[in-house]
């Protein structure tokens, strides 16, 4: 009878010594809030990115639309979606809206990583390290 | 202070979904599983107004999940005689109450995940790209925003995947006033403590309180372990679990009754809102109860079926309907390239061993031993159906016309979860007890 518990029990403690291996593996133990969602896992890559985009997000007026442009990726790709879900009281435009023949061009344009040289644009500011917002000229 | 809310919103929808669980044939269940329940129940109701008024063209408010939670309540209340739990313990589940061991060693997990989650170890970039965004739409919209699905801009969103939790993620944004990313991650140890209360619940009467307590903290331990490995926080695969866990659990432990038919009905309609793989396993499960002769074609038809299919139904008629429908995705239409099936299956192999040879499969492999009923054929249902969820992720990855193999590294390790809770289930199950209620097979208030 008492292997019916005990067998479960050792199975759990052998995964919460992997899991505590795993955990322990991705950084030092900390209760402090992490600066983004994928600050301490393999995905944080994206840490700078989402440092940026939560920089626009404090400085864009609600309700603006903005062109965010990247070195890599100018189409419809995960950059992309990641600014829409980021920026979620703006209207984010693929970094084509800036090129687009006869389209309305954004009154912002932010980028990351790449200096925007438009001249229909003027830079604002520096908001984290190269990471820049601009704004349409007048 | 918004992510507390945000939280307490996700964390409180079981509470509304729990009055309903006094309604027969609900109440008749274990206490423990109508808790678990009672999530499932909330989410059911709001992620079917939500899909319905998108279909009528009307925003959501949190009043038309409110209202007919407070309306059952009230309803009960005022008649006394159907406010009582019929359940009575089976001598079994009257049996002491597990040693602490159990629960110290599930909070351990959950307490772990909740860790690894809320400290952004185990976060994929899922949440970022699907579920958040549409959440948060969803949220800002008050409701599935058909134009958002629809627009162009977004097709790599996967606009046509069902929206379970976007729309769990909408109810706490609209509570809370944003949605809060940090919160969000949270979602995952969340279900994983309402999936291993549900599977204690409808264990419990079958195989007593030590056995059900010791088998529920090996589930807590196994699912804390494979969603950190694969990277799951904040994305479906957790509510994915939940609604499997509920539904297995309650046809594996179940007395058959209309109160255990209709849980795991209640389950397999959630898993087809919640993930495309959820369709499968719906299929998988309704198909072998089929052949089991406990439930049959009839009883299937009745608990099982209708639920699943009118979800499916309402979403297809939905992404129709409002122009985000993917016709690439028809089976009819995908085409399927045999030419990296050998990549495939190393691929699946490699993604099995789960960073540490292959241990959550050994320790469901190894609590089977503890069972008192290891010929029972029942179980070999289960494993059938977790054998088709393996089937159905060859099949996914076929249909990838280059090499699959970053899709399998990137995915795989959670379509694996699906067949590793099948066989659990199938390792630990024991044939339930008549409850001690005889049930009556139409729901009344």
């Amino acid at each position: 009878m008492r292997a019916r518990q005990a067998i479960p029990w050792i199975c759990a403690v052998a995964l919460l010594v992997a899991q505590t291996r795993l955990i322990a593996g991705r950084g030092a133990f900390s209760f402090r809030a992490p600066l983004t969602v994928v600050s301490n896992s393999p995905q944080r890559d994206w840490e700078p990115y989402l440092l940026f985009l939560k920089a626009i997000g404090q400085r864009l007026p609600k309700g603006s639309d903005i062109a965010v442009v990247v070195p890599v990726d100018p189409g419809l790709g995960m950059e992309y979606l990641v600014a829409v879900g980021q920026l979620p009281d703006a209207r984010v435009l693929p970094q084509s809206a800036l090129s687009t023949p006869g389209g309305s061009l954004p009154s912002w344009a932010a980028s990351f990583r790449v200096r925007l040289s438009d001249d229909r644009y003027r830079l604002v500011e520096e908001v984290v390290a190269d990471g820049f917002l601009f704004q349409r000229v007048p | 202070m918004s992510g507390w809310r945000f939280l307490l919103a996700m964390a409180g929808l079981p509470l509304l979904g729990f009055p309903f669980t006094f309604l027969r044939p609900l109440r008749s269940l274990d206490p423990v599983a109508r808790v678990g329940l009672s999530l499932g129940i909330a989410g059911l109701i709001l992620c079917s107004e939500m899909i319905v008024l998108a279909l009528l063209g009307f925003a959501f408010s949190p009043w038309f999940l409110a209202l007919p939670s407070i309306g059952c309540a009230t309803g009960l209340r005022a008649r006394k005689s159907l406010r009582a739990s019929t359940w009575r313990p089976s001598p079994r589940a009257a049996d002491r109450a597990g040693p602490a061991i159990s629960l110290v060693l599930a909070g351990a997990a959950v307490a772990s995940l909740a860790f690894a989650s809320g400290t952004a170890r185990i976060t994929s970039s899922d949440l970022l790209l699907v579920w958040g965004p549409k959440g948060q739409q969803f949220g800002m919209r008050q409701g599935i925003d058909a134009a958002f699905l629809s627009n162009p801009l977004f097709r790599n969103m996967n606009s046509v995947y069902p929206p379970f939790l976007p729309c769990i993620y909408a109810w706490a944004t609209i509570l809370s006033g944003r949605f809060a990313w940090g919160a969000a991650l949270l979602s995952t140890p969340l279900f994983v403590v309402v999936a291993c209360l549900t599977f204690f619940g409808f264990a419990r009467p079958a195989v007593g309180a030590r056995r059900a307590g010791a088998c529920a903290a090996l589930l807590a331990a196994i699912l804390a372990y494979v969603l950190s490995t694969s990277l799951a926080a904040g994305n479906a695969d957790s509510l994915l679990i939940y609604c499997e866990v509920l539904a297995l659990s309650a046809i594996a432990f179940g007395t058959m009754s209309p109160a255990t038919l209709l849980a795991a009905g209640i389950g397999l309609t959630m898993a087809v809102l919640t993930k495309l793989e959820g369709v499968a396993f719906a299929g998988l499960v309704i198909a072998s109860a089929f052949l089991r002769r406990d439930i049959g074609p009839r009883k299937a038809l009745t608990w099982l079926v209708p639920g699943p299919l009118l979800a499916f139904a309402a979403w297809s008629l939905l992404a129709r309907l409002r122009g985000f429908a993917d016709p690439g995705m028809s089976p009819v239409q995908v085409k399927l390239n045999f030419a990296h099936l050998d990549e495939i299956v190393k691929g699946i192999y490699r993604e099995a061993r789960y960073g540490y040879r292959f241990l959550p499969w050994f320790a469901v492999l190894f609590a089977a031993f503890g069972t008192r009923t290891p010929r029972d054929p029942r179980r070999w249902l289960l494993v059938a159906a977790a054998a088709g969820c393996l089937a159905f992720m060859v099949y996914v990855y076929l249909t990838s016309p280059d090499s699959p193999t970053h899709w399998i590294s990137w995915s795989a390790g959670r379509l694996l979860i699906a067949p590793l809770v099948c066989l659990f289930v199938a390792a630990v199950a024991e044939g339930g007890e008549a409850s001690q209620e005889s049930t009556p097979a139409v729901l009344k208030f």
